[in-house]
């Protein structure tokens, strides 16, 4: 009897497989490659950091994090004139935001916790496409 | 209960293990739960170094800047204000800051690194009040014997243009001067010192 | 030196009764000899709470309960506090585990009739302890002030507009605002951080004081007290202290072991302890798509939402949980433990845990028409195996209750039976292996259906 409560209790967890929608590929992403991350950082900051600001991030974060230094960091990453300390705001403010776009670019620093890596790398790849 | 049978090494090889497994669990929660109060990112960014520059700075002028949330003095002192100093030491609690706080490269008779220009932290050492600039020689509220110094409103102690505290005054020791150091001629960072690199 | 660290207990002894305390409650509670699992749970719900009340507080070190700067400061506690991405992960897990222990610890007192007379007052105390928690978790839960804690309190205070009459009127003071705001996020600060913890703390006292005046119950639900030895204990009773303060160290040791693994590697459990949406900052004019409560409410709310019409909703919601106060009242059975109960009573507690599961699956879904059926039949199911149980308790055939403890195989020896088992399953098979024939084991059909068969009728026999 008490097996039987046991077992139906165990089990529950499977539900969490109950999905609906598209497989997602694997974003596949490695958190040692330096070099990958470095060229991704600085992607981000050349491309969307003119919209899209990361504001929970400091320059510093990613010197420690990405393990790079913090000169490297200012030259290659960083645009003209950061500090380390200085958070990755958006070049673009709320208000003119506002104003051309009618919405203000979505801030990205935990967009990976809430849509999942894996559905973001989809967006990345048809984008590309 | 009976007491028949107890193996008493083992029960004490037991209880001492599990005292001292407790004793390095409790130490790993610890750590983290107290180094949590030390200061945040956010608190060390406030507090990182200030780089400044002085290109325009004229003679007898003041600059104030803010460092760890602080006033910082640069005063760029005249070559009178340094015959002033270097003869009048009579009337000085500590005039070779021995007793008082200020990196190495400042413990000389200009408190300095270049004597022209003298840097310090803008805050009486008595109880913390932000004295004011009185560059002028005997005006009417401080009397004749005010050669050019701060003087501490809140409960009167002066310091001359060196930061160096008189005698008879509340406040015990000379203004501290802050780790500093030159980039260039006229560029500096407030919040290092030689030895440090730019981490 | 024994005289000096003698002298300073004694010093202690003569104005605090320190060893009085220590002997009635630990040294000298005389405790059942045959606790089990299940009696694990009760002291890690108080570690547990330690746990909440600590990382607490220092969360609150840095939180602020401002709509304009909360999820900001959630973010910073976790990235910029030193350790403080531990200690909100801590707090995170330790609610969820939290509702996972109290769950299984009121389970506990369901089958072994622990809430029987004259244990009444110890579950009141117990079920005023849960009321209590859940206001705790739903507060704590707006204060991240993501979009899932904001739409989550709205949905939920709105409920109380549905009242009729007062609801409007009731729903506003209790938001401090026409919407959740501000206001709202405040207050509930005020009431997660010192108001609801204290109450929690003057409960927990109450409910293990009140337990200790009448003694704890047991597997076999038999009164330990009506056997006694010449010096006046329990024949069946053992010391707490040294046996159970031993045991549940025991306990604890393997309950860190999953919530360390869940805290340093899955925090955020699939979405089920940290959900996802809430990592979105709260947005008034976007709902999203899908509003459920955190795992633990949706039982309740599966049942909120099966009852066609919204007062009614609410009121059957609040009867789920109003009626396990009256529980003590409703069974009527002379027997406490499910050890000795009918078969009508045991296939009522599995259609009773399936029901509740059930419901907390469905609440977890999309109200879909066929899901709704299912939270329908599941909450009849619920609301019967308490209304009904006057009957059943009462006409149903027990087994005799025995007069003493009884001796259950451990789990040492359960295991030559568990090899015994697993070998009728395999069966030797020659096999050619480079030229040679050397035997292997092989899965044997026809034991594994032998083994089958017996344990099905064993499950039925479990009912019986």
């Amino acid at each position: 009897m008490k097996k039987l409560l046991q077992i139906c209790l165990l089990l529950m967890p499977l539900s969490t497989f109950a999905s609906a929608g598209v497989s997602l590929e694997s974003a596949d992403t490695s958190l040692s490659d330096s070099k990958s991350l470095t060229n991704g950082a600085k992607l981000y900051v050349e491309y969307c950091l003119g919209c899209h600001s990361v504001k929970y991030i400091r320059y510093l974060n990613i010197a420690d994090d990405f393990n790079i230094k913090e000169a490297t960091v200012l030259k290659d990453i960083a645009p003209e004139g950061a500090g380390i300390y200085d958070k990755m705001l958006a070049a673009m403010n709320e208000r003119d935001a506002k104003k051309w776009f009618g919405t203000t670019p979505p801030d990205l620093s935990l967009i990976a916790r809430s849509r999942g890596a894996d559905s973001l790398y989809l967006k990345q790849n048809m984008a590309k496409k | 209960m009976s007491e028949q049978g107890v193996d008493r090494s083992k029960r004490q090889f037991l209880t001492t293990a599990l005292s001292v497994v407790g004793a390095v669990g409790t130490g790993y929660i610890a750590v983290p739960f107290l180094s949590q109060m030390q200061p945040s990112t956010k608190a060390k960014a406030a507090g990182a170094p200030v780089e400044i520059d002085i290109s325009k700075l004229e003679t007898g002028q003041l600059l104030r800047v803010a460092w760890r949330g602080k006033p910082v003095w640069v005063l760029n002192r005249t070559p009178e204000v340094l015959e002033i100093l270097s003869s009048d030491t009579a009337k000085l609690s500590d005039p070779s800051s021995q007793e008082s706080d200020q990196p190495e490269y400042a413990k000389n008779e200009f408190r300095s690194i270049k004597p022209e220009i003298f840097i310090a932290v803008g805050l009486c050492t008595h109880l913390g009040c932000s004295p004011t600039f009185r560059p002028e020689i005997a005006p009417n509220d401080l009397g004749d014997e005010w050669n050019g110094g701060f003087f501490c409103p809140c409960h009167g102690s002066g310091f001359d243009l060196a930061g160096r505290v008189v005698s008879g005054v509340p406040a015990p020791t000379n203004l501290v001067v802050p780790p500093h150091r030159y980039i260039t001629e006229s560029r500096i960072i407030i919040g290092e010192n030689n030895t440090e690199e730019s981490t | 030196m024994k005289s000096k660290f003698t002298g300073c207990g004694d010093w202690v002894v003569n104005r605090f009764p320190l060893t009085k305390l220590w002997n009635e409650h630990m040294a000298e509670y005389y405790a059942p000899k045959n606790f089990n699992f299940w009696y694990f749970f009760g002291s890690l719900a108080l570690l547990v709470l330690v746990n909440q009340l600590v990382t607490g507080i220092l969360l609150t070190m840095n939180y602020k309960p401002d709509a304009g700067l909360a999820f900001d400061s959630v973010e910073y506690i976790m990235r910029e506090v030193p350790w403080g991405w531990l200690v909100r992960y801590m707090h995170s897990t330790g609610a969820s585990a939290f509702f996972i222990v109290v769950y299984l610890h009121m389970f506990r007192g369901l089958i072994y009739g622990s809430y029987k007379q004259p244990r009444e007052l110890v579950w009141i105390f117990g079920m005023l302890l849960f009321v209590a928690l859940m206001a705790e978790a739903f507060m704590g839960y707006l204060l991240p002030w993501g979009q899932m804690s904001y739409w989550g309190a709205q949905v939920i205070i709105s409920l109380f507009s549905a009242i009729p009459i007062i609801g409007e009127d009731l729903s506003l003071w209790v938001r401090g605002d026409y919407v959740i705001s501000d206001a709202t996020l405040n207050r509930f600060f005020a009431f997660h951080v010192i108001a609801i913890p204290l109450i929690l703390i003057m409960l927990v006292f109450l409910h293990i004081v009140a337990l200790h005046e009448v003694g704890s119950n047991n597997p076999d639900g038999i009164n330990i007290k009506e056997s006694k030895d010449p010096w006046g204990h329990p024949v069946d009773g053992i010391p707490f202290h040294p046996y159970y303060t031993v045991k549940d160290i025991v306990g604890v040791a393997v309950f860190l072991f999953f919530f360390a693994t869940v805290i340093f590697y899955m925090p955020e459990m699939g979405g089920y302890f940290l959900e996802h949406a809430n990592f979105i900052p709260a947005d008034p004019l976007a709902t999203p798509e899908h509003i459920a409560p955190v795992w633990y409410f949706t039982p309740f709310y599966a049942i909120l939402r099966a009852i066609p019409d919204k007062f009614a909703g609410v009121i059957a919601m609040g009867g789920a949980i109003c009626i396990l106060f009256v529980l003590p009242w409703l069974d009527r059975s002379p027997v406490k433990s499910i050890r000795y109960r009918g078969g009508i009573y045991k296939k009522a507690i599995l259609l009773f845990v399936i029901s509740f599961v059930g419901l907390g699956y469905l609440g977890m879904q999309a109200p879909t028409a066929t899901a709704t059926i299912f939270a329908r039949i599941c909450t009849a199911i619920y609301f019967g195996f308490f209304l009904l149980m006057p009957i059943y308790t009462r006409w149903e055939k027990t087994k005799p209750v025995p007069k003493r403890l009884t001796e259950q195989p451990s789990i040492e020896d359960r295991i030559p039976g568990w090899i015994d088992t697993a070998n009728e399953m395999v069966k030797d098979v020659p096999v050619e292996q480079e030229g040679k024939i050397v035997t292997k084991k092989r899965p044997d059909t026809a034991g594994i259906a032998n083994v089958l068969i017996r344990t099905l009728k064993r499950l039925k026999a479990s009912l019986d």
